[in-house]
């Protein structure tokens, strides 16, 4: 027996034996955020999620940085201190000088060109600056950008993070673990990270903006929604981001949190229809079904209000956004349009939604309720995201659920990839939309360099789309991000990229 | 112990390799009916198709399936095992390592909190059969094994973590945080310890060695804690030993629930991002500790029960 | 000879009378036939769930939805409260049964075929057969149950024939294990001689004498093994991975909850609580079973 007992207690020594990472106590120095993940990458162009973005913001620095001011968005230099178009497809830039990685070393042009055309060539980035056909060194802090042909939105473009700069020697150095050694020129540096757990960054004292009070920043992975709100209310993290919908009335009701909102550039979900496929061809059941649905109710049953039921394909923080009118819920107005296209009966057909992501199943759910009113039997698919984008690039799909989020906030961005007929499958033509007319504005409006003839292509653009109705827009986007009371300085953004060097306490 | 016992661990060690080449088999052919294409995962979903292909053909994954899984084996036994589909692109040893000491460690305090809970409720449920105590920890017995433990998990939360305010919800970072997922994950075993206690206690103690024990007219407890114990505790340890495969199970939902950076949340994340050499690595090293675990337990067997020890005399 | 012919005669009734003392000692567990009568009431609610939840034309009785009446709490109207789609989650649970019970005795009915199958030839014959078939029980033991449904779920995907599938491969070890250690305690009776000596085939005997007589274990294994497949099938759809919506599987209810939990307590404690009382029920009648089996372990 005493032998059982000693055999059992060295098992269990020496399982507790790997015990470690004990949390030290939290300094008014330190932030914490609890994040629904941490990323896969702190490589710039190794991934285009928005949490790896959104840490990556902390320690790149963009040429050009994407701030939003009262209301506006507003272009700061970055690493770069001016630019100017030489002609529609020539930008020159001004380097800042003095400007140190965290490694040490003096950043020149030569970073500029390397990180863009590290780019250029990674798959996930490369949606980004596809566009820049030479990157040219002038000088030390001197660098010209050549595009392929003249593109309205470059400067955009520039603030995206897949264009964060890097530092060539630490690429070189460490290869394809530079994700894991990321060595940029922003106000936080890289320190450690234990994985699907936490991520440590702290304050680079050589940072050549405004150095930020904070001297560590600790973020947090807590794939739970209600579990992050639960850690600010209890002190075991200071701000909470991605907040769920469902949590917005506990968050409100909590003297000690303040819970902020804002609009964002993301237009998620929307509904497509394969525009290839019988009926979906025929723009009358098409627009049918975005009678038949309800979108107010999906706002507010799906995602409790936050957010607005969106009427066209852009978010409408996006430069560009026009005004539309609705397709109003009108049960009899789609069953007229469906007895117009020859559908009196109905028809049966699939809707697919992304199983990790579980609002869009409730989307597709009410979806299905709804469409049973206009004689459509819709069976509901979840597929594995993976899978998902596979073959909804190869059209196999009937009705899907996607979203967007215009980055750049250019319109181009939001609409290019998406309805352009040479764009179809992967690289974002989900609906295999064809339309010749939204193609000429679409290639009109990237190379069209006066903002004002910009604004008109775009909102023909938006109504063509609105009225042919390869969509059923649900959801403009809004963030919701929860600060306990101490927490100062925290601006909201349309990217969702925040700048956390700008927090303090108080 | 002895060179006969060293013997039998040995063979027992080369019993688990079979088994082992048989879990890689069986793993390995799921995640190759399974639809997805590793070359476009590892490529993000905007890649051109001739990198695709390209990819493919430099992956052997154009390859037929036994050499596909001929070729993972050799690199197995030289202790490779592949590199992460998913960004970071680390290797599954390095992703594996920093993963699996906490769910080790929150399975072995699930293996202790069972004990504690499930060996003595089932001592005093035998002793004093069909009194009030004993229905009662029967009740609990079948209730604890009837309880989803996601469920469980998201009850804990409720009540501990918001409600009560008393621990918290999320995490592995100190004892406070090991407690409501180490309960979650150990109430099952322990009902099952608890019911099997308590049935080889009743059996034992109708025994003749133990009506003999009391003919001499030994105290009471002695003859339970002396004699029947020893006695009843041997298929115990079994259970125990054959929970364990439960219990790493168990920490699969349990550490999703509790957001704990462990191997089972690990390896259900990349099932779902079909990051095959991480599903493999995974799932290897969780059998492999659980016949380990249950070699261990036939080697305490061993300690505790005389007739087996005198084999390797 | 005649005394072999007599032991073979007789053996039926001695069955009837046996299977007559197991249901008389059943009778007196209060505990069994509690959990007896639950099952019972569950099979009827599945039958009659169309009645007793039901539903209209274009839409069945557990998708009633409700956008002004979401998260409604435990009423009159609502015995349970209503989910974020404003549908009765009592209607929910009740076309919920038809689900599990599916998945219960079409996953324990399969994988004792199986089980029985590869249990008997492998007790039977033993040798190479034996090592080969017990091997495999290995390795499959060796998996945690729930990863290699996880695993199987996704190569198949969703649905409930997918999710059956997946969890009932974990579930034939058990079988083969029971009802081979019980052939192998059977196979060199006297009465398993007998048939032989009468010139009876391997799978006359095997089907005619032996399992018969495993039945006991077989039966105890099968009820328990329904809890445990209910248990699994609703783990997988509580990872997302089970049954296609909006179909109310308990297990995607609970999934379905995890956003509102916190807000909402009925619309996670209801659908769990179906889980454990039908578990918790399956396990009282495979407990109630087993001692009412093996009378030693009763007074």
């Amino acid at each position: 027996m005493k032998k059982f007992v000693a055999s059992l207690i060295a098992v269990v020594l020496v399982f507790g034996a790997f015990s470690v990472n004990v949390l030290a106590y939290e300094g008014k120095t330190e932030l914490v955020v609890a994040s629904g993940s941490l990323g896969p990458s702190l490589d710039p162009v190794g991934t285009n999620d928005m949490p790896s973005s959104r840490h990556q913001r902390q320690i790149f620095d963009t040429l050009i940085m994407m701030r939003y001011i009262d209301g506006q968005i507003v272009l700061e230099p970055g690493l770069a201190v001016s630019w100017e178009f030489l002609d529609p497809s020539t930008l020159k830039l001004q380097l800042r000088e003095g400007v140190l990685f965290h490694n040490g070393e003096l950043f020149t042009a030569n970073d500029v060109k390397f990180s863009l055309e590290r780019a250029i060539e990674s798959s996930f980035s490369r949606p980004i600056v596809e566009m820049i056909d030479e990157i040219i060194v002038d000088g030390d802090y001197e660098v010209t950008i050549k595009t392929l042909f003249p593109f309205a939105p470059l400067l955009n473009h520039l603030t995206h993070t897949s264009t964060s700069i890097v530092s060539a020697a630490a690429v070189e150095e460490f290869g394809d673990s530079f994700g894991e050694n990321p060595v940029g020129t922003g106000p936080f540096k890289y320190v450690s990270r234990v994985v699907q757990s936490e991520l440590v960054f702290e304050r680079f004292d050589d940072y050549w903006g405004e150095l930020p009070v904070l001297e560590k920043l600790r973020i947090l992975e807590i794939p739970i929604q209600a579990t992050r709100l639960i850690l600010v209310e209890t002190g075991g993290a200071d701000i909470a981001v991605d907040i769920a919908p469902a949590d917005v009335r506990r968050a409100e009701a909590n003297p000690n949190l303040t819970l902020e909102r804002g609009f964002t550039f993301s237009l998620s979900p929307y509904i497509g229809f394969n525009t290839l496929k019988e009926p979906f061809d025929n723009h009358l059941v098409r627009q049918a079904i975005n009678y038949a649905t309800d979108t107010q109710a999906l706002v507010d049953v799906v995602f409790r209000g936050v957010g607005a039921p969106a009427h066209g394909p852009l978010s409408e923080m996006v430069w560009g956004f026009a005004e539309l009118e609705a397709f109003d819920y009108d049960v009899a107005k789609a069953k007229e349009l469906m007895i117009e296209a020859g559908y009196p009966d109905g028809f049966e057909t699939t809707i697919w939604w992304n199983s990790n992501n579980p609002q869009r199943g409730q989307v597709a759910e009410m979806l299905q309720f709804m469409l049973a009113d206009i004689g459509i039997t819709m069976e509901v698919i979840g597929v594995e995201w993976g899978q998902y984008l596979l073959d909804t690039a190869d059209g196999l799909h009937d009705m899907f659920l996607l979203g967007w989020v215009t980055a750049t906030g250019d319109p181009d961005y939001g609409l290019f990839n998406v309805f352009h007929s040479n764009n179809h499958g992967t690289p974002g033509n989900r609906t295999f939309y064809t339309n010749a007319r939204v193609d000429e504005l679409l290639e009109a409006g990237r190379v069209e360099t006066d903002p004002d003839a910009r604004l008109v292509i775009y909102a023909e653009l938006q109504q063509i789309l609105r009225d042919d109705a390869p969509w059923i827009p649900v959801l403009q986007g809004e963030e919701l991000v929860v600060l306990s009371n101490s927490v100062r300085g925290f601006e909201l953004t349309p990217t969702t990229n925040y700048w956390f060097w700008l927090v303090h306490f108080e | 112990m002895n060179f006969c016992l060293y013997k039998y661990i040995f063979k027992r060690l080369g019993m688990m390799v079979p088994v082992l080449l048989g879990v890689m088999l069986i793993i390995f052919f799921i995640n190759h009916i399974t639809p997805g294409d590793p070359a476009v995962i590892l490529l993000g979903d905007r890649a051109d198709i001739q990198d695709v292909e390209n990819l493919r053909r430099e992956m052997g994954l154009n390859d037929p399936f036994f050499v596909q899984f001929f070729r993972y084996v050799g690199n197995v036994i030289r202790l490779d095992f592949g590199t992460s589909f998913v960004p970071p692109h680390r290797t599954v040893w390095e992703e594996i390592s920093m993963r699996f000491p906490t769910t080790m460690q929150l399975a072995a305090l699930s293996v202790v909190f069972a004990i504690l809970m499930g060996i003595p409720l089932g001592i005093i449920s035998a002793t004093k059969q069909y009194s009030i105590f004993d229905n009662i920890a029967t009740v609990i017995g079948l209730l604890g094994v009837s309880i989803p433990n996601f469920w469980q998990g998201m009850l804990f939360i409720m009540l501990f973590s918001v409600t009560l305010g008393w621990l918290p919800a999320a995490g592995w970072s100190g004892p406070q945080t090991w407690i409501l997922p180490a309960i979650t994950i150990g109430t099952s075993s322990a009902a099952v310890i608890m019911r099997m206690t308590r049935s080889t206690m009743l059996e034992v103690v109708r025994q003749d060695y133990i009506r003999t024990a009391r003919a001499k007219g030994q105290k009471e407890s002695t003859v339970i804690y002396k004699h029947a114990l020893k006695n009843a505790l041997i298929p115990v340890v079994t259970v125990v030993g054959l929970q364990f495969g439960g219990l790493l199970g168990g920490a699969v939902l349990t550490e999703t629930i509790f957001s704990i950076p462990g191997l089972g949340r690990y390896v259900v994340q990349a099932v779902n991002q079909r990051d095959y050499p991480t599903v493999l690595g995974g799932v290897l090293l969780m059998a492999l500790a659980f016949s380990f675990v249950n070699l261990l337990v036939d080697i305490l067997y061993a300690f505790i029960d005389p007739r087996i020890r005198s084999q390797y005399k | 000879m005649s005394e072999n012919n007599i032991t073979v005669a007789a053996k039926p009734k001695k069955k009837r009378s046996q299977a007559r003392d197991v249901w008389r000692r059943f009778r007196r567990n209060k505990t069994a036939m509690v959990g007896m009568v639950i099952i019972i009431i569950l099979i009827l609610t599945a039958i009659f769930a169309d009645v007793l939840a039901p539903g209209t034309e274009t839409h069945p009785g557990y998708n009633l939805m409700n956008w002004r009446n979401t998260f409604e709490l435990p009423s009159r109207d609502h015995p349970l409260g209503t989910d974020w789609a404003g549908r009765d989650i009592l209607s929910r649970i009740i076309h919920g049964s038809r689900i599990s019970l599916q998945v219960g005795f079409v996953v324990v009915g399969i994988a004792m075929i199986l089980g029985i199958i590869l249990g008997a030839v492998s007790g039977f014959y033993g040798g190479i057969a034996d090592n080969i078939i017990m091997r495999i029980v290995d390795i499959i033991l060796a998996i945690p149950n729930i990863l290699l449904a996880i695993s199987l779920a996704a190569a198949l995907g969703p649905g409930l024939v997918n999710v059956m599938i997946a969890v009932g491969v974990g579930t034939v070890p058990a079988f083969a294990r029971v009802v081979r250690a019980s052939v192998l305690t059977l196979r060199e009776q006297e009465f398993v001689e007998a048939a032989r000596a009468v010139g009876a085939n391997d799978i006359r005997i095997i089907f005619r004498h032996i399992l018969p007589n495993c039945l006991a274990p077989i039966i105890v294994q099968a009820t328990l093994a329904m809890a445990g497949a209910i248990l699994s099938a609703a783990g997988l759809s509580f990872l997302g991975l089970g049954i296609e919506r909006p179909k109310p599987e308990w297990g995607t209810m609970l999934n379905e909850a995890q956003a509102d939990f916190l807000n909402y307590w009925h619309i996670s404690v209801f659908p769990g609580l179906a889980i454990v009382i039908v578990v918790l029920a399956l396990n009282m009648m495979g407990d109630g079973l087993r001692d009412a089996f093996d009378p030693r372990l009763k007074k």
